[in-house]
């Protein structure tokens, strides 16, 4: 039954888990993160101790998971070279699909900001509030609630932009 | 095109990806089995392999200063790798706070370095004794002892400086990216209080 319950939970949190690695991946290498952070998700679900909710834990996972990611991948092959072996990869087997032009904006946008940011940025593209955006990061809400404020204004200026260029 | 409408386009993206790209349940928790049973068979052959050895040393009519020499440079291999271990902990850090877990990896990488940086005291030194206690032990062997002998400590020697070179580079990347981003994340509090 509790594994069922676990099952079930994390198949909830697949959608999401795939988001957040589109923000922290490059194109090509999404995928491989987004079976990372349910891989890691299911190895730490004994962590999970009910006193909050099973989403706000699973995105501190899931945004831990995409930074670490982050952080080894500069030890490994160039930019380029990675984005070519892994374009070239899923297009041959038929998983490359574009993202549709509010998706590329919102991938351009979060390429600008810095890791702190751009985690601050994705949670609240996933409708969380202050709170639970403070819970996940570990900062404090207020803190949360003027950078977002911040963040959006920037955000509205880069979707000028882009309105501009097209 | 407004903020609301990028949300809703990613919130859908996810649901359409995910879909693509994810694994299903069952398949998710076999590779966690596979990657637990591939550790395990891991350590075990390593167990399999150094006890092996050491019934091939004490069967093996050696010299006591021989035994001694393996059973330093066993007993030496057996610590570093206990070090190792406890410098890293074993507790996962990934279901913490974003800061927190970023934080706990700063601690855990200026730890290994510490460890990799006096790397001379606790396996330079006795790995140094045990050869010395090896090449005296082989004084009546044949040249090509000596020539195997000198040739492991060279290759043991190059290893060691060229790969602790590596790892602390690694290692050096890895503090300036953690203390980077745990910076960050602080200072989204620091410039609050100051407001």
């Amino acid at each position: 039954m509790r594994r069922a319950d676990d099952v079930a939970r994390l198949e909830s949190f697949m959608p999401a888990a795939s988001r957040i690695a589109t923000t922290y991946a490059a194109h090509g290498e999404a995928a491989d993160l987004h079976q990372e952070i349910l891989t890691q998700l299911w190895r730490s679900r004994r962590h999970f101790d009910g006193q909050s909710e099973y989403a706000t834990w699973a995105y501190r996972v899931a945004l831990n998971t995409a930074i670490d990611h982050v952080r080894r991948d500069r030890h490994r092959k160039t930019t380029l070279e990675r984005f070519r072996l892994l374009n070239w990869r899923e297009a041959k087997s038929g998983t490359l699909i574009p993202d549709s032009v509010e998706v590329q904006v919102i991938k351009a946008f979060c390429d600008t900001l810095d890791v702190a940011e751009r985690s601050l940025f994705t949670l609240y593209l996933e409708a969380l509030d202050y709170a639970r955006i403070s819970d996940v990061l570990g900062i404090s809400s207020g803190a949360c609630r003027t950078r977002l404020s911040r963040l959006k204004s920037k955000f509205k200026q880069h979707i000028a932009g882009e309105d501009l260029e097209h | 095109m407004n903020i609301e409408a990028n949300r809703q386009a990613w919130i859908a993206s996810g649901e359409k990806s995910a879909q693509r790209t994810a694994p299903s349940s069952t398949q998710l928790i076999w590779r966690v089995r596979l990657r637990i049973a591939f550790a395990i068979i891991i350590a075990s052959l390593a167990l399999l392999a150094s006890g092996f050895c050491l019934l091939l040393i004490g069967s093996g009519g050696f010299e006591v200063f021989e035994i001694l020499a393996w059973s330093l440079i066993v007993a030496t291999l057996v610590a570093l790798i206990g070090l190792v271990i406890r410098a890293h902990g074993i507790r996962q850090t990934r279901h913490l706070r974003v800061l927190d877990h970023v934080e706990a990896g700063l601690a855990r990488t200026t730890r290994l370095e510490t460890l990799i940086g006096n790397l001379h005291w606790f396996f330079w030194a006795p790995m140094l004794i045990a050869f010395l206690m090896l090449a005296y032990a082989s004084e009546y062997r044949h040249w090509t002892d000596y020539t195997f002998a000198a040739t492991s400590i060279g290759v043991l020697i190059w290893g060691l400086i060229y790969g602790r070179d590596y790892v602390q580079t690694r290692m050096q990347a890895d503090r300036e990216a953690l203390r980077e981003q745990a910076s960050r994340l602080r200072q989204i509090d620091i410039e609050e209080n100051a407001s």
